[in-house]
């Protein structure tokens, strides 16, 4: 049995496993850094710490909505996550001493789901890139992509460099 | 065997022993430059502590460990007594096990894999036969010489062994290209040939013959050739003493990595370049004094040592926590703003700011550590260098315990040492030149520590050759580093400064120690990356003074809070040399275009402009005056200000400078290094201690900014890079400008501005006086002028100063009575006296730069010096110490 947080962004439906997340805020003031990847929302102060927000909507290409994004969802720090296997060893280290965040537009339940309800990554995953994904949950007739921590947080090499 | 350990006891055997061998290292030197002189404690101190690593290593079985560690406490208990005399071979091998036991100790558990048979062999050496070099010491010096030389050899090595399998028989050959290559007037390539085609040659370290050459110091190298003995000499076309052959025996020793055997009886080798036993008795004559105070200070160091060890990242951490309590303190003095009905509160704030003062600067200083640590290893550097290249070198420190952060320390030290290598490598000559020049054999490096404002400064002063600014010139000209219109123009002291020029390296020959043509500017980018300056000053055949100026700590810097639109940015204080406010009826007359970009008329140069918001990719606004709305702003450039309506609102001298004006522009002058420039901002805030945090991997290639801080009101905001900046708005390409400003400047020296200070009394009146000539200018309250007899008096910094009247003196309109106040000009008084008096007038106008000529004044008195027209005023020049001190008289 696995407990997983389902979180919507750009209308889809997702889920991130609980043992990532470290908290969740409703809506708190991002600076923005102007000149930064377009997947990055910006800078969070998280008691002290600077958190670097991740727009989740971008980063898996959903279409944007309007309005700005309304929670928070604060990952682990990286050691946290490798020590639960969420993330592989290769992450980038430029990214070690980073605390991430994904900007969803709302938080929903804790679902849990038995490990066989988990599938593969079906390839048609209605416009998402597929890449960011690590399987899916079904429950009650609806389907929860999962997030992966490992790819959404890696450094878009791309993005950075243009 | 690690499992049979607790980790923290490898841990710590670790750590101590690296302190114990940092300790040998100046130790062993100390030894050797004083030789019999010093021994007693100081070898006891290396023999102690060779003896604890002993000690700690076949406690844990690291047998490589213990089994070197073990030689090299076996020859200092000869040293120790008396049995063997120190010499710079010596000093040499234990040093060299030195290195190879920290080898070992960077990955414990694969130490018994690091090699080190040639360090055991000699070491065994001086074991066996230790008593027979001391009873005898003058045959010593040449199988000494041998083996050292012989021991530069990678005997080992694929290419040498090869080589000793072929050919028979194998030389030693010295060469000095001073002598054997240009005096005999042939070239390098042709030696090359040469030897090429007789056999094999084989350098220490495998370089090439040609880079040695080039190097153009003396060197060795094997030579492995089917010529016999005496036709190799002359086949070579060297002298024969250079050339020895080595015999069987030998070789065989030195393939099996054991130089025990004596070398053969025909190594005939000449004294190597550096008789070490001379140098050592040349130092102790000329510095007696500094080599007795030496060995207290070093022995003080040790016995007070006595601390805690505390883990780095604990201590990093509660930096952090620190960091994050000042700025908890000064949201809660933002949040309290306005509570003033709550005196408890008030008491209770300021007491937690002073502890939080307290904490801040304890943890501070935890991490603070003395600059010596990095200083340490110099000694040993330059020893090797001047060893190498047979030059004298003395080395003095000074300053060693000035503390800067853990973090500055870190970064300086790669930067120091590569100043150092280049000092003793270049700047300092060898002996002979110096004796040539009338300098002493020896040269001499110092390094120093100080504080200076807020700073700290590394010096490094050499005495050695000086850099030829002219040289420079020419080479700076050859690599296009500057044109040669620039050369003529430029000062000594920039000329010597372009040695940090990017692409330019001084060196004219390539040597193994340094000038590689990367150097200084990676020395100055990795010196400013910390928010520090670099600078040369050097005297031909005098020496040269590098000076680095460090901050004490990154991890709190001050900075002014900048805006744009609604962003907010942080620039390092450092960085920033004045703000500018230009006034939108100055922008015609200030803000200019060269070359499509925007340039500031600052005084004297034209400064170019870039605007933060371009930069950034914000939409540039202005806000209406008068609705504070933000308006898109589409002029295209500053300098076109639209005249029209708007302009008539500008009549607004009493009103609030502060308010923002859409033609005014605030300009923050920051600058990097040599890069300097004007950025244009909307809104300036206060300044701010930041604690700096670093940005995260995503925003590696944001080159605009530097890192990230949390203000008092609990916002992020990013810390601009000033040099990130610059290279985006492509600066420092921009030649044109450059040359622009450089003629502007000439220009301006023809027609000279001058700062004066614009003033009424009377009204409709206007005069002025140089601000170079006032030393202050106060607000006066008339209640407080005090009358005596007809002389009026104040009472300025608890003495009486007189005050003058304007119209007292000259035949102009006097001050207006219903005027409550007025304003107080005191003149500069001569240097060391006092004011000798104050002259009223009841109205400031402005401060400005106008032109130096004016016309004879229609009007008469002291002090006038003239009349001239500005913006359509009459405006006369006075003197403001002539008028004063004329009534004094009276």
């Amino acid at each position: 049995m696995k407990q997983f947080v389902t979180c919507e962004v750009d209308g889809c439906a997702l889920c991130v496993p609980i043992g990532a997340i470290q908290e969740v805020h409703g809506i708190r003031e991002i600076t923005p850094v102007r000149r930064a990847p377009e997947y990055v929302a910006g800078l969070l102060n998280l008691r002290g710490h600077v958190i670097t927000m991740i727009d989740l909507g971008a980063r898996i290409g959903t279409e944007r909505g309007t309005g700005p994004r309304e929670q928070n969802i604060v990952l682990k720090p990286l050691e946290a996550l490798r020590r639960a296997g969420l993330v592989s060893d290769q992450v980038d280290p430029e990214l070690q001493q980073d605390v991430i965040g994904l900007a969803v537009d709302a938080v929903g339940d804790v679902i849990e789901a038995e490990e066989d309800v988990m599938e593969a990554t079906p390839a048609n995953l209605s416009g998402l890139q597929a890449e960011f994904f690590g399987g899916v949950v079904r429950l009650d007739n609806c389907v929860y992509p999962i997030v992966d921590v490992s790819r959404v947080i890696r450094i878009d090499q791309a993005a950075c460099a243009a | 065997m690690d499992t049979l350990f607790d980790d923290s006891l490898v841990q710590e055997f670790i750590t101590e022993s690296r302190e114990h061998l940092d300790s040998i290292e100046p130790d062993l030197l100390l030894v050797e430059e004083q030789g019999k002189a010093a021994a007693g404690e100081v070898v006891h101190r290396i023999f102690r502590a060779i003896h604890s690593v002993k000690g700690g290593a076949s406690f844990l079985a690291y047998d490589a460990l213990k089994g070197l560690s073990h030689k090299m406490e076996s020859v200092l208990m000869l040293i120790r007594d008396g049995e063997l005399e120190i010499s710079a071979p010596i000093t040499d091998v234990l040093l060299r096990s030195v290195d190879k036991l920290r080898l070992m100790l960077d990955d414990v558990t694969a130490s018994d894999s690091v090699e080190c048979g040639e360090e055991s062999a000699l070491l065994e050496q001086y074991m066996n036969g230790g008593a027979a070099p001391a009873a005898e010491a003058q045959p010593e010096a040449a199988p000494a010489g041998t083996d050292d030389r012989l021991s530069a050899f990678d005997w080992q090595s694929e290419a040498m062994r090869s080589l000793l399998a072929k050919a028979s028989p194998v030389y030693l050959v010295e060469v000095i290209p001073a002598e054997d290559i240009s005096a005999e007037e042939r070239t390098a390539e042709a030696f090359i040939q040469n030897t090429l085609s007789l056999g094999t040659p084989f350098l220490a370290g495998g370089e090439e013959l040609a880079a040695a050459l080039a190097a153009g110091k003396p060197f060795t190298f094997v030579f492995g050739t089917v010529l016999e003995d005496d036709l190799a000499a002359a086949a070579l076309e060297l002298p024969e003493e250079r050339v020895c052959a080595l015999s069987a025996e030998t070789l065989d020793n030195l393939s099996k990595s054991s130089v025990a055997a004596p070398v053969a009886p025909q190594a005939q080798v000449p004294q190597p370049v550096a008789p070490k036993a001379e140098t050592a008795v040349e130092v102790q004559e000329i510095a007696p004094e500094k080599n007795v105070a030496a060995p207290a200070a070093r022995a003080a160091r040790v016995e007070n040592a006595e601390t805690l060890r505390v883990r780095l990242d604990l201590l990093t951490r509660l930096m952090n926590s620190a960091g994050e309590l000042v700025l908890a303190r000064n949201q809660l003095f933002k949040a309290m703003e306005g509570m003033n009905d709550q005196p408890q509160l008030a008491a209770l704030l300021q007491n937690m700011d002073r502890v939080t003062a307290e904490i801040q600067g304890s943890v501070m200083q935890t991490r603070l550590q003395p600059v010596g640590g990095v200083f340490g290893k110099f000694p040993r550097v330059v020893r090797d260098i001047a060893r190498k290249l047979g030059k004298e070198i003395e080395v003095n420190l000074s300053g060693t315990e000035v503390e800067v952060d853990r973090s500055v320390i870190e970064l300086i030290s790669d930067p120091l040492t590569h100043i150092i290598r280049n000092c003793a490598d270049h700047a300092i000559e060898t002996p002979d030149e110096r004796a040539a020049n009338g300098k002493p054999r020896s040269g001499t490096i110092e390094i120093a520590a100080y504080h200076e404002g807020g700073q700290v400064i590394v010096a490094v002063i050499d005495d050695g050759r000086g850099i030829d600014p002219e040289k420079i010139r020419k080479s700076a000209e050859k690599k296009g580093v500057i044109t040669p219109e620039q050369g003529q123009r430029m000062s000594d002291s920039d000329l010597v400064n372009l040695i940090f020029a990017p692409g330019f390296s001084t060196a004219e020959q390539i040597t193994d120690v340094s000038g590689r043509g990367v150097g200084m500017d990676v020395v100055r980018t990795n010196i400013e990356k910390l928010g520090g300056s670099v600078e040369v000053d050097s005297r031909i055949g005098a020496g040269t003074t590098v000076f680095l100026r460090i901050p004490l700590t990154l991890a709190i810097v001050p900075a002014l809070l900048a805006g744009v639109q609604d962003d907010q940015f942080a620039v390092p204080q450092t960085s920033v040399e004045e703000i500018v406010w230009v006034r939108a009826k100055d922008v015609k007359s200030q803000i200019g275009r060269v070359h499509d970009k925007d340039v500031l008329r600052l005084r004297n140069t034209l400064l170019p402009l870039v605007r933060l918001a371009d930069i950034l990719g914000i939409e540039r606004t202005f806000e209406h005056p008068e609705t504070h709305e933000p308006l898109p702003d589409r002029r295209a450039r500053l300098s076109d200000r639209r005249g029209g309506t708007e302009s008539v609102d500008f009549e607004r001298r009493d009103g609030d400078r502060r308010t923002n004006w859409r033609g005014d522009y605030r300009i923050i002058v920051v600058r990097s290094g040599r890069t300097r420039y004007g950025l244009v901002v909307d809104r300036l805030f206060d300044s701010e201690d930041i604690v700096m945090k670093p940005l995260s991997g995503h925003l590696k290639n944001v080159r605009c900014f530097s890192g990230a801080t949390i203000t008092g009101d609990g916002r992020v905001i990013t810390v601009l890079d000033i040099e990130g900046v610059a290279a985006m708005a492509e600066l420092s390409q921009n030649a044109d400008l450059q040359r622009a400003s450089e003629d502007y400047a000439s220009k301006q020296e023809q027609t000279t501005r001058q700062a004066v200070v614009l003033f009424r009394n009377a009204a409709r009146e206007t005069f002025a006086v140089p601000q170079s000539a006032l030393l202050r200018l106060e607000r006066l309250e008339l209640d407080t002028v005090q009358t005596l007899g007809s002389e009026e008096f104040v009472n300025y910094r608890g003495r009486s100063l007189p005050v003058v009247r304007l119209e007292q003196r000259l035949p102009v309109g006097a001050f207006p009575a219903h005027l409550q106040h007025g304003y107080l000009l005191v003149p500069k008084p001569a240097a060391g006296a006092a004011p000798e008096g104050g002259v009223l007038v009841s109205e400031i106008v402005d401060a400005i730069e106008m032109k130096g000529e004016c016309e004879p004044s229609r009007i008469a008195g002291p002090g006038v010096l003239g009349s001239t027209v500005y913006e359509g005023e009459m405006v006369t020049l006075l003197d403001p110490a002539a008028l004063v001190s004329n009534a004094v008289l009276n």
